[in-house]
């Protein structure tokens, strides 16, 4: 055969999964944050006890999104808004390029808080005094 | 709602990966096992080398709870003939039958259709056949919208239900088209997020609560530009774009800054129209130009 059936050929799977690194609530993200799947953060974060005094620190792993719409950057905002308001800090991990491209077209990557890795401490910083 | 139904119409000439990818992702939608899936994606191979030197095809996959369906026609006598040869169907050793769990032929003259069924390992193994999805079933879920008659020559469209999961299979052909049409990552990376916007705005608006709706995709190129049109039969453009509570602006916004063409019209049927036009540095459509003959319309 001419082609080969192990290239790709099946969209990438979405998963989400959370857990505590340090005192800040990690969201890991992975294949295509889009219509279908948007809702999913809003309900991943509310499963999830909302922290000490003060609001939680939230950092949303992205270096596995493989794909970014407009409704799941509207969900990130969604997020960092609810968090910001109960006193929290959120902030996205290692965006990859398809997200950064997303994120630049609608000139949010400064609202959006974004970070290399999971560092407390950073976050920290970021929630400030 | 099974959780792919799509039915494409490919003339001859257009971007046949599209075919391999539509049916692989249908299989990942049904949840069959990775090696079901692959036997799809091969099965997609074998009828994309086909469709490349056929006239025109229509193909229908339907993906369900533990099976995709992969119907081709109607086709004429000579398409149908053609068709079972180039799947071996009628050899001994046919690579069609190590893959595919059934095999039926309908219709008769030119009004023939071939049915290719792919379970999961349990129902291949004798277990419960009741409620495999069916595409004999799909105008009972989905209104039968006529197509167009302004097709383009070499395009490719697929139509689908106006639901989130159809998404992810209107990005695969976005990624088969490109395949065969040499894009390069970065444009099709493009072309995935504004196409997707365009469906969106269907999905989410064009059709009142409770409605199933119908979203269409035509992909087809000119010199240097990579066209696709996205087509729904719903509530019309207007009351849409000024809807603000659901933020449609953002959508838009990536729309305007990723294509370098945006037009929304009126089209045949009442249908709303979004034309996205990509610029690209790919040849004019000329996919399996070798299998399609020389011809150079």
């Amino acid at each position: 055969m001419s082609r080969s059936s192990s290239r790709g050929g099946v969209p990438p799977p979405f998963a989400l999964s959370t857990e505590t690194l340090n005192g800040v609530l990690v969201v890991h993200v992975s294949g295509e944050l889009d219509l279908g799947h948007a809702d999913r953060l809003a309900a991943a974060l509310e499963a999830e006890p909302t922290g000490e005094e003060g609001g939680r620190r939230v950092a949303i792993d992205m270096h596995e999104v493989a794909f970014i719409d407009s409704t799941g950057v509207r969900a990130l905002l969604q997020a960092k808004r609810r968090t910001e308001d109960a006193g929290g800090v959120l902030a996205l991990v290692a965006p990859s390029a398809a997200v950064l491209r997303v994120l630049q077209l609608s000139e949010l990557t400064d609202a959006l808080n974004v970070i290399d890795a999971v560092d407390a401490e950073e976050m920290a910083r970021l929630q400030g005094p | 709602m099974p959780a792919a139904l799509v039915t494409l119409e490919i003339a001859r000439g257009a971007p046949v990966e599209v075919l391999r990818r539509v049916i692989g992702a249908a299989g990942a939608g049904a949840d069959l096992p990775v090696d079901r899936i692959e036997d799809g994606l091969l099965l997609g191979e074998l009828l994309a080398r086909w469709a490349a030197s056929a006239d025109h095809v229509r193909v229908e996959v339907v993906g369900g709870e533990r099976a995709i369906e992969v119907v081709v026609g109607p086709l004429s006598e000579e398409d149908h003939a053609g068709l079972v040869t180039a799947l071996g169907l009628d050899a001994d050793d046919s690579p069609t039958a190590a893959i595919v769990d059934e095999i039926r032929r309908d219709g008769t003259g030119g009004e023939r259709r071939l049915r290719l069924a792919i379970w999961d390992g349990a129902v291949s193994n004798g277990g419960d056949r009741a409620g495999l999805p069916q595409t004999t079933d799909r105008h009972e879920q989905l209104p039968d919208q006529p197509w167009t008659d302004d097709r383009r020559p070499s395009s490719v469209s697929i139509r689908l239900p106006a639901t989130a999961e159809s998404l992810p299979v209107v990005r695969q052909a976005l990624t088969g088209a490109a395949e065969d049409l040499g894009l390069a990552t970065e444009v099709l990376d493009d072309v995935k997020i504004a196409v997707s916007e365009a469906c969106n705005n269907a999905v989410v608006h064009a059709y009142p609560d409770g409605a199933t709706g119908v979203i269409e995709v035509e992909i087809w190129t000119e010199p240097r530009r990579l066209l696709v049109e996205v087509r729904d039969w719903g509530v019309g453009m207007a009351p849409r774009s000024v809807d603000r509570v659901t933020g449609l602006g953002l959508g838009f916004s990536l729309m305007a800054s990723l294509a370098e063409e945006v037009t929304l019209s009126r089209g045949g049927g009442e249908a709303t129209v979004v034309r996205l036009g990509f610029a690209t540095d790919a040849p004019p459509m000329t996919p399996n130009a070798s299998a399609a003959g020389g011809r150079t319309d």
